[in-house]
């Protein structure tokens, strides 16, 4: 199954089929909208991603239900699709992700390089200190006007990583799984960056260098120019000035910067029949191989001993064609000498053509270049050897008087805005091509602070708005598993609305938790079948946990990088509420510390209370230990510090303290009952009784709990050593006492608790089973009974305690 | 630039009957299907795929209209309102497993959360006209607070993201680093037979919702309205979709200017008839709140992205 997909002629939007069809032919549409039926959709909430469905239209009567009238569901009805406004052929997402560690590098590169401005050192006339310089997560904002561009050591840096970004794109365009619309997208995408590259990363880093070379270098890259094969045919044919291609060859030759080649066909004509052409031939080969060059830098190490040596040249190359002339007027180089029966006049003006390039004249050139493109590049070379990055604009204005560009050709738009300087309408151009220039380019133009400020037009700076853009574009890719890291960089990069919705993209990046993690599906009671539940929620688990486990690093890693403390607590406590309905509280406990949940942690240290109610010792112990060690011996000290620290009160309600106090005194006391309980079952029964104590005197205890912990020291009180001392036995009747008088208001509250471990004592013990409401809540009322029973014989087992206690008088009070 | 669009991979989703509506939910992971066969299906939905078998949610004795997840802080939940007068709250308790307990309405045409940090809040309108926001508390009890609102049927609802942003006073003085005052709202956007798109905001001293504001505009029933999440910036968006074949945007760049409506127009450039061929039945827009979907009754869903000068234009569409 399959859909297809057609772009429609204006090229902005595309349309998509669906497969299975919900019909088919010409007439199936109005058929269909008759049949009551309609296509709905919904958006994902994570990406672009929709899903669309045939629904009933809805019924004109709203108390009615839609009614289709022929209700025969086909394939179509039951179909949900799912798509995407976008594919990723994975060279395409490969370049994406490469070139993602370069706009990073990029980033901060640049902004390590910055300067502060000074506070009060003048420039503070908009408000800003250095304080309001650098938003929380180290970008420079606001700063438009106060920093200049970057110094030549920056642009250097900033070159190095464009040379990275055409590299990148080489790599694409020269990969394989790329359709030829792509294909040649990139190309245009490389061209423009090159010469974006060339005119505005200068080598030297500020662009005093000649610039003639190098755009000429770029347009032979671009468009490759003339033909060497075509070249090798003049050459061999007996007489190449007969060859139709002669003259133009040699004129293409000489504006595209090859003078050897157009040297050596001039050449041929010293055997040519009329003498003044035989002559003339070679005297412009050999001032054409004479012409310096800037890029021979070992002739000329200086710009200065470049032009100097052009200069004469060109003195060198009219004087000796005057001489050759002998006073005749320009156009008549062949003039009077009609020797050999024929005339040649009609060659004067190819002759004049050459001559006229070699002296850099550009009227000649604007005629005889085939483009704007090709008359910018060999402008710098031929009429203004001196042509400087300063000089472009102007120097284009007047190429683009006289050699229009096409406005329907996209690149050629793009690339002579970026000569003559008009950044924003380069980009805009840009944008209309591909998304990822767009963003790439405009950072590094905002970065060389090029993209003038248009609050009329724009909320938000050129660069951020085409960044964002670019996010969208990957955030319509839901599906490529490490883009929602790249996403969140750049969207990070992006200003204030790029945080903005940075937050809300970092959140709804998926918890890896959806799945049981390896292991659990073995628990499966029909073993047979383990991905087979009735449920259908059991797919296959890829997942282990240390997958999860990574997960979890890697987005707690990007939330810490990119300052998301708020967003990272949210998932982090979301984590913790789903491992604790799975019964995963050590992971669970991690993940509410990661979050500071204090209050999650004790709902944790609640459950695991409730497992002693419900179950019993052993699955309490069995909980408890789930819980990460270090939590658990870190809280008592945690807790004992707190309460030397507040003077022996705990400072629960302290707002700065509240979390790590209640998660510290909740634990402590999980920690503080499982070893009384193994102290209980090893037998030291005076180490017990001392925990015992301490768990109620130190207020850790939850106060539901107290019930069941005064009923616990019955059997201690009993023992024939006396293990409380008279003051410990004092707290414990005060204690009681706080039960007993609260419980006659709250009950439930204060003994409810007993009462649950009573009944699932006495039915452990008697092995009945209790089904149904009306026998649980029988269940409760007798055990509340019982337990007001049991806090009796507490305040009996108390009472002989204080009396031996105080016989033994080791500490007697009186 | 021609997007190119994906291909539509469907998934069969077992239903014995029409679909009425599907949701994908906070993780785009599970995808919750509602039919007209009474049932709810849930699938795992990996790299855009359904996988597995679907759990299948029965309890709703009449076709089943719309699906509302919840925020996951809630836990999986999942709202459904249905035909037979209901609105039910499911659970999952164990892995895959769903519970539901119901809550006895008028007939609820549509159901929405409130963004998470204002509570569980539940918003319904019912085709008696009434809006019903109930709020669930922690012990497990509900309160509800039912008000007419759309006098012959209210179709749709949707909540306002709850932070607003409102400029600082010296805004437009000062660039970028001016932050703006964060302010929480609560507020909800309905829309109804009686033509009308209508603002409701909670006033917290009398506890009650007031209506803020009635935008007039479409000409017949209005079927569906979707507030923009707009991620803490000053402007909202919100869309609505008629009968009268138009889709409108209505904007208002401040909470303190007024509210402006503009026209999807769906034959630009060729023309400026802000007509779609058929009665437009949903609107709904993307986690960023800058791509609009629209579906339409001539069986295509248009995918609509405001585009800087040019106004609001169809990036790709979806056809049947």
């Amino acid at each position: 199954m399959s859909g297809q997909y057609e772009a429609d002629g204006q090229g902005t939007s595309a349309t998509c089929h669906l497969n299975p069809p919900a019909f088919k032919g010409r007439d199936a549409r109005s058929k269909w909208m008759s049949s009551g039926r309609t296509l709905d959709t919904a958006v994902s909430p994570t990406g672009r991603e929709i899903a669309a469905w045939v629904a009933p239209k809805p019924s004109e009567d709203a108390n009615q239900p839609p009614k289709i009238p022929e209700p025969s569901s086909s394939l179509s009805d039951r179909t949900i699709y799912f798509a995407c406004p976008s594919t990723l052929p994975s060279p395409l997402a490969s370049f994406y992700t490469d070139t993602y560690t370069l706009f990073t590098s990029l980033q901060k590169i640049v902004a390590s390089s910055i300067r502060l401005p000074i506070p009060g050192g003048g420039l503070d006339a908009g408000g800003f200190g250095v304080a309001e310089v650098w938003d929380k997560q180290g970008n420079l904002v606001g700063v438009e006007g106060l920093i200049g561009p970057p110094g030549s050591e920056t642009v250097g840096h900033m070159r190095r990583l464009v040379m990275m970004y055409l590299e990148e794109l080489l790599k694409l365009r020269e990969s394989d799984g790329i359709d030829d619309e792509l294909r040649s997208r990139y190309e245009t995408v490389y061209n423009v960056f090159q010469l974006a590259a060339t005119l505005y990363l200068p080598q030297d880093g500020r662009g005093e260098g000649l610039l003639g070379e190098e755009l000429l270098d770029w347009l032979n890259d671009v468009d490759p120019q003339p033909d060497n094969s075509q070249g090798n045919e003049i050459m061999q044919s007996r007489n190449p000035w007969e060859h139709p291609s002669f003259w133009p060859y040699i004129t293409r030759c000489i504006l595209r910067g090859f003078q050897l080649p157009a040297a050596s066909l001039l050449r041929t004509l010293q055997t040519h029949p009329h003498p003044p052409i035989a002559e003339l031939g070679p005297l412009l080969a050999a001032h054409l191989t004479l012409m310096p060059r800037s890029h021979n830098t070992t002739a000329y190490p200086l710009d200065h001993q470049f032009l100097h040596a052009h200069r004469t040249w060109l003195a060198k190359f009219r004087a000796e064609l005057a001489a050759f002339m002998g006073g005749r007027g320009r156009g008549r180089y062949l003039d009077g000498r009609k020797e050999g029966g024929e005339d040649w006049s009609a060659w004067e003006a190819d002759i004049r053509t050459v001559v006229e390039l070699m002296e850099g004249k550009s009227d000649r050139l604007l005629e005889e270049a085939a483009d704007w493109r090709e008359a910018i590049g060999a402008y710098g070379v031929l009429c203004d050897a001196g042509l400087r990055r300063d000089d472009l604009p102007n120097v284009t204005r007047k190429i683009l008087a006289k050699v229009p560009v096409d406005p329907a050709l996209v690149d050629d738009v793009i690339q002579s805005s970026l000569c003559s300087g008009d950044i924003v309408k380069a980009l805009m151009g840009c944008h209309d091509v591909d998304l990822w220039l767009a963003a790439h380019l405009g950072d590094v133009f905002d970065k060389l602070a090029l993209i003038p400020d248009d609050e009329e037009r724009f909320d938000m700076s050129l660069r951020d708005y085409f960044l964002l853009e670019y996010a969208d574009l990957l955030q319509t890719n839901p599906h490529h598993p490490l883009l929602w890291r790249v996403v969140a960089d750049y969207l990070a990069a992006a200003g204030d609305e790029g945080r903005a919705r940075l937050r809300s993209h970092i959140v709804h990046i998926g918890l890896g938790l959806e799945k049981d993690p390896k292991g659990k599906s073995k628990e499966v009671p029909n073993g047979d079948h383990p991905h087979a539940r009735a449920d259908g929620m059991d797919v296959e688990g890829e997942d282990t946990v240390e997958t999860d486990f990574h997960h979890f690093t890697e987005l707690r890693a990007v939330c810490m990088e990119l300052k998301l403390e708020e967003e990272w607590r949210t998932i982090a406590s979301i984590t913790a509420d789903m491992l604790v309905r799975r019964g995963e509280y050590g992971m669970a406990a991690t993940m509410c510390l990661q979050a500071e949940d204090g209050y999650g942690l004790s709902r944790i240290a609640e459950k695991i209370v409730d497992a002693f109610v419900q179950h019993g010792e052993a699955e309490f112990l069995r909980q408890v230990d789930t819980l990460p060690p270090s939590l658990l011996n870190a809280a008592p000290l945690a807790l004992n510090e707190m309460q030397l620290e507040g003077s022996g009160v705990l400072v629960l309600e302290s707002h700065a303290q509240t979390t790590v106090s209640v998660f510290a005194s909740r634990l402590a006391f999980l920690s503080e009952f499982r070893d009384y309980l193994l102290f209980m079952s090893q037998g030291s029964r005076d180490r017990a009784a001392a925990r015992l104590v301490n768990m109620l005197t130190s207020g850790i205890a939850p106060a539901s709990f107290w019930a069941v912990l005064l009923v616990e020291s019955i059997v201690l009180l009993e023992d024939s050593e006396i293990l409380f001392s008279s003051n410990d036995t004092f707290e414990l009747l005060r204690v009681l006492e706080e039960v007993m008088s609260n419980a006659s208001f709250a009950q439930d509250d204060y003994l409810g608790q007993l009462a649950l471990v009573l009944v699932s004592q006495r039915k452990v013990g008697s092995d009945q089973r209790g089904d149904g409401k009306a026998e649980a809540l029988l269940d409760i009322k007798q055990g509340m009974e019982d337990a007001q029973r049991k806090m009796e014989e507490v305040r009996l087992a108390l009472a002989r305690n204080l009396a031996r206690a105080l016989v033994v008088g080791f500490d007697n009070p009186f | 630039m021609a997007a190119q669009v994906a291909k539509p991979v469907p998934v069969e989703t077992q239903h014995e009957d029409m679909i009425h509506d599907a949701q994908l939910d906070y993780y785009g992971k599970r995808l919750a299907t509602c039919s007209s066969d009474k049932t709810i299906r849930i699938f795992n939905v990996v790299k855009g795929e359904a996988k597995g078998e679907p759990a299948i949610l029965k309890g709703h004795t009449a076709p089943v209209w719309q699906l509302a997840w919840a925020h996951p802080s809630f836990g999986s939940i999942l709202a459904s309102c249905s035909y037979d007068g209901r609105v039910f709250i499911w659970k999952e308790v164990g892995q895959g497993q769903g519970k539901g307990s119901g809550g006895t309405c008028r007939t609820v045409n549509s159901i929405a959360w409130a963004p998470y940090d204002l509570g569980p809040i539940l918003a319904c309108a019912s085709s008696d006209g009434k809006i019903s926001v109930i709020n669930f508390q922690n012990d497990g009890s509900t309160d509800a607070s039912v008000f007419p609102a759309h006098g012959t049927g209210a179709n749709a609802i949707s909540w306002a993201p709850s932070v607003l942003s409102t400029p600082a006073a010296s805004a437009t003085k000062q660039p970028a680093t001016s932050q703006a005052n964060l302010t929480t709202q609560k507020r909800f956007v309905s829309a109804g037979s009686d033509n009308l798109v209508k603002i409701w905001a909670y006033e917290e001293e009398a506890k009650k919702w007031v209506e803020e504001e009635v935008i007039r505009g479409h000409e017949d029933w209005v079927r569906d309205v979707a507030w923009a999440p707009n991620i803490g910036l000053p402007g909202m968006y919100i869309a609505s979709a008629s009968q009268d074949k138009t889709v409108l945007i209505h904007t208002r760049p401040s909470p303190t200017s007024p509210w402006t409506s503009t026209q999807l127009l769906p034959s630009a450039p060729d023309s400026k008839d802000p007509h779609f061929p058929d009665a437009v039945w949903r609107v709904s827009w993307s986690l960023a709140g800058n791509i609009l979907a629209v579906s339409c009754g001539d069986g295509k869903v248009s995918l609509w992205k405001e585009g800087v000068g040019r106004g609001w234009e169809c990036v790709s569409d979806f056809s049947s």
